[in-house]
């Protein structure tokens, strides 16, 4: 169920009406349990035990640890909740990686051996919830939450459906509180234009230009470099579209809900530097990966090498956590090493008293310029798994060959023309909105006759350009 | 309701004063939010009002989108034009058809036609850029005047394709325009196209309509196109009935080569048979032109040389044997295969004929005409 389809918004509307006639807090998150799990089993109703499965463990884990007063017995609860989340991640998206990697080695040391390939399907939105679910545990082993006694209320966090398939990660330390309150059903004009405004991105703007990347990314080979380029920042321009837009409309209908959740995504494409870049983009993923991953490592506290192999090491897992696929872990080491470079870059302006450079503003446009193209570059790993693909698409991309003969190439099957003014009009907005704010809160002040047309405009605008196929958000695969 | 109207009312009087205070903090505890200036009832009259605007706009959008089709260029305008030429087009009606793809539209001319033929009939063609055989099929549905002949061109490639379908946008287009599938038609597609397709030609009106949303890009992308590229003469391909050529000027050699390294494949012996569905469709089209004394003609298109060479000589042979079956068991079908016609040069790129390839092509096509004592 698309937060994109009508019939998300039947369900949505039957779900708000339902909530308007239970008063009572605690029908309510019935309700909204159960209207979670409808929304997750309408993928694949079988897959609902392994939330259920991860719910039951982790809330009497969590309480168990809660109750121990032993380090050692808290340390062997914590060690089997995050055995278990990462087993059942192990089994349902790394698996077929595990073995097909496996296989390889084999053969290259002559073994063949007779395999039956176990294509287990990989459960849609398992990386999120399993991450939700561990930060709850590593939070009350580090005495940082209580742990909950309402299994409800807990499963409800698990399950909580606006995020439940492609985020945000909602920590517990976050949501929990939430639900000692009143749940109550808050219609404000900013909820109906943030979630406006992620429908657009994802519809206008996401899937209107994904059919040109998808189709020059599985013929690479095909097309000049200039062609290769325009994918590359067609889909640079898809995937924050689509994620951003599924954050925004997740946000806003968790807030129509009477819930607040994270903020993850902060206009990242105006990052002048790595360091920035992840501060804005995926924040929910990018904050656990360094609150559970890299600050346990060691951080940044022993010494410039030990640094360096965090940074590596959490990137590598963070594309690893995309996908179990090398064109991923590709991705997670380009942004690895991006990281690596820009700290060494930063020291050493810092030695050679440069530092006060970053503050000028000719600095910061052309930061931003160069690290962006860097960003457009590692989306091509990111976005064709297929290696002799890949390896075409970015010799094209770095190698420009000046062939700018599109005439007679097919171009015009692929809405070249409309695509470029997609490109062209969100590269506008997006600007725009660096100076005067995000649309959704200047229209939440906006005087009524002015959303009035905006929605009119809105509506029309939707009927009209919302692609006749239909793309799912590239976050469920993950 | 009393309620929601004085809300409304109140609204109004609030024209213009915002709303709702902005909220600056990122992650914010939900009892909090009861500050807001507004309401709960009036936050939700106006979440109400937002929504109501929203329909507005698209009931907005379903009411121009047909109109659209008429308003602004598109890729399908010539289907609008074919269908204004067939119902309200001015004497002489035609007595010669021709239909088929946009080599059909680069390569036969039907003024040089009528000129040539004894008596001077006049000729359409209808041609249209991607018809394919089933596409050319609505156009004969459509056509309610008399005729005393239909050519039907189409290149070997496409006659040996087993699945045939009509692209989605195209069929809407159609429907947009005005065609109306006949029973008989109906039923006889049914039997060869996907279930999409079948689906699409038995939907309801405004699921097409819905559907039909397509055109705005379509209209971007022919405009800028237009406008970009000067060797696309888009006004006539969609507009002339006669001789509607989309492309004039040839195409680079570095452009000739990759588009044939791209798009001419190898076939083998075993590929060049005429598909089930397309010898369906045959019959199915000879079979509604015989009972109205229409001699129908299929054309097989002039390759290029270099196709010509990837492709095994058995490929023609027997395409050749599976149409010269259909053309000896039944009146008033007649097969002209002109697939070697052509030389090199007589290309604009890798399919489309230049200026010569099309005077060959239709003087090829008159003379075969001519010979099968059918037109005379």
């Amino acid at each position: 169920m698309l937060f994109s389809s009508v019939t998300f918004w039947v369900f949505f509307t039957i779900l708000l009406t339902l909530i308007g006639i239970f008063q009572q807090t605690r029908s309510r998150k019935i309700l909204l349990l159960i209207a979670s799990y409808i929304f997750y089993m309408w993928w694949n109703p079988a897959f609902i035990i392994l939330i259920v499965f991860s719910t039951i463990v982790d809330y009497f884990i969590g309480g168990a640890m809660a109750r121990a007063q032993d380090r050692t017995r808290r340390k062997m609860l914590l060690i089997s909740s995050i055995v278990t989340n990462l087993g059942l991640l192990a089994l349902f998206k790394y698996a077929d990686f595990f073995q097909d990697n496996l296989l390889f080695g084999l053969k290259l040391l002559g073994y063949s051996p007779s395999w039956t390939d176990l294509n287990i399907i990989l459960p849609v939105g398992i990386s999120f919830y399993t991450f939700q679910t561990m930060s709850y545990t590593i939070d009350i082993y580090r005495k940082e939450l209580q742990a909950t006694r309402s299994p409800l209320d807990f499963a409800l966090f698990v399950s909580f459906f606006p995020q439940l398939v492609a985020g945000p990660i909602v920590r517990a330390v976050d949501f929990l509180p939430q639900l000692n309150s009143d749940i109550r059903l808050n219609f404000t004009s900013s909820a109906f234009f943030l979630i406006l405004r992620g429908l657009a991105k994802k519809v206008l703007i996401a899937d209107s230009l994904a059919p040109f990347s998808d189709n020059v990314f599985t013929t690479t080979g095909e097309w000049p470099s200039i062609v290769i380029w325009i994918a590359a920042i067609c889909f640079y321009i898809q995937i924050y579209c689509d994620f951003s837009g599924y954050s925004d409309m997740a946000i806003g209908i968790a807030k129509v809900l009477g819930f607040e959740l994270p903020l993850n995504f902060d206009r990242p494409y105006f990052a002048g530097d790595p360091s920035t870049f992840w501060r804005k983009w995926h924040i929910s993923l990018s904050t656990w990966l360094r609150d559970y991953l890299y600050i346990p490592l060691g951080g940044n506290r022993h010494g410039d090498f030990n640094t360096q192999r965090n940074l590596m090491l959490t990137m590598l897992f963070g594309g690893l956590w995309h996908g179990a696929s090398w064109n991923f872990v590709l991705w997670g080491l380009i942004h690895g090493l991006l990281l690596i470079t820009h700290r060494i870059y930063q020291l050493a302006m810092e030695r050679a008293n440069l530092g006060h450079w970053r503050t000028h503003s000719v600095y910061k446009i052309v930061a931003v310029i160069v690290f962006q193209f860097f960003i457009v570059l590692s989306w091509i790993p990111f976005r064709i798994p297929d290696s002799t693909g890949m390896l075409s698409a970015l010799k094209k991309f770095l190698i420009f060959d000046f062939n700018f003969e599109l005439g007679s190439i097919g171009l015009g099957k692929l809405s070249f023309f409309s695509t470029i003014l997609i490109i062209f009009a969100f590269l506008g907005m997006h600007l725009l909105s660096h100076f005067i704010g995000g649309l959704d809160t200047r229209l939440a002040k906006s005087p009524v006759w002015v959303n009035c047309l905006t929605c009119i405009a809105f509506g029309f605008l939707l009927l009209l350009f919302w692609p006749t196929t239909e793309t799912p958000f590239i976050y469920f695969q993950f | 309701m009393s309620t929601t109207i004085q809300h409304l009312l109140d609204l109004c009087k609030k024209m213009t004063y915002p709303m709702v205070k902005q909220r600056a903090s990122r992650v914010e505890h939900p009892k909090e939010l009861s500050s807001d200036v507004a309401t709960d009832a009036q936050r939700g009259t106006s979440i109400l009002l937002w929504t109501a605007m929203l329909f507005v706009g698209i009931l907005l959008g379903f009411y121009l989108l047909p109109r659209l089709y008429y308003i602004l260029p598109n890729d399908m305008a010539r289907v609008k034009n074919i269908f204004e030429a067939i119902h309200h087009g001015e004497s002489p009606l035609p007595e010669i058809v021709v239909l088929g793809n946009s080599v059909v539209m680069n390569g036969i001319d039907g003024r040089q036609m009528n000129s040539i033929l004894p008596g001077n009939p006049p000729v359409w063609n209808l041609s249209g850029p991607g018809q394919n055989l089933l596409e050319s099929g609505l156009i004969l549905d459509e056509i309610d005047f008399p005729v005393r002949a239909v050519v039907l061109g189409i290149l070997p490639g496409l006659l040996t394709e087993p699945q045939v379908n009509i692209p989605q946008n195209k069929l809407i287009a159609y429907k947009i325009y005005g065609y109306q599938p006949s029973t008989e038609t109906l039923a006889a597609f049914s039997r060869i196209v996907d279930k999409d397709t079948e689906n699409l030609l038995h939907q309801s009106w405004w699921r097409t309509v819905i559907q039909s949303r397509w055109i705005v890009r379509s209209f971007i992308d022919n405009g800028l196109r237009s406008a970009l590229r000067s060797d696309l003469t888009l006004e006539r391909a969609q507009s002339d009935l006669f001789f509607p050529v989309a492309y004039t000027e040839k195409i680079s050699s570095a452009a000739q080569k990759s588009l044939m390294e791209r798009l001419h494949v190898k076939r083998g012996q075993m590929d060049g048979y005429l598909s089930i569905e397309n010898q369906q469709l045959l019959e199915y089209y000879w079979a509604q032109l015989n009972d109205q004394d229409i001699e129908f003609y299929v054309l097989v298109l002039p390759e290029h040389p270099n196709q010509i060479q990837l492709t095994h000589a058995d490929y023609y042979k027997n395409l050749e044997q599976d149409l010269d079956q259909l053309d000896q068991e039944k009146m008033g079908f007649h097969v002209i295969n002109l697939y070697d016609l052509l030389q090199e040069d007589d290309f604009i790129d890798h399919v489309h004929t230049y200026e010569t390839g099309a005077i060959k092509l239709t003087e090829a096509l008159v003379n075969k005409l001519l010979e099968s004592e059918a037109i005379q």
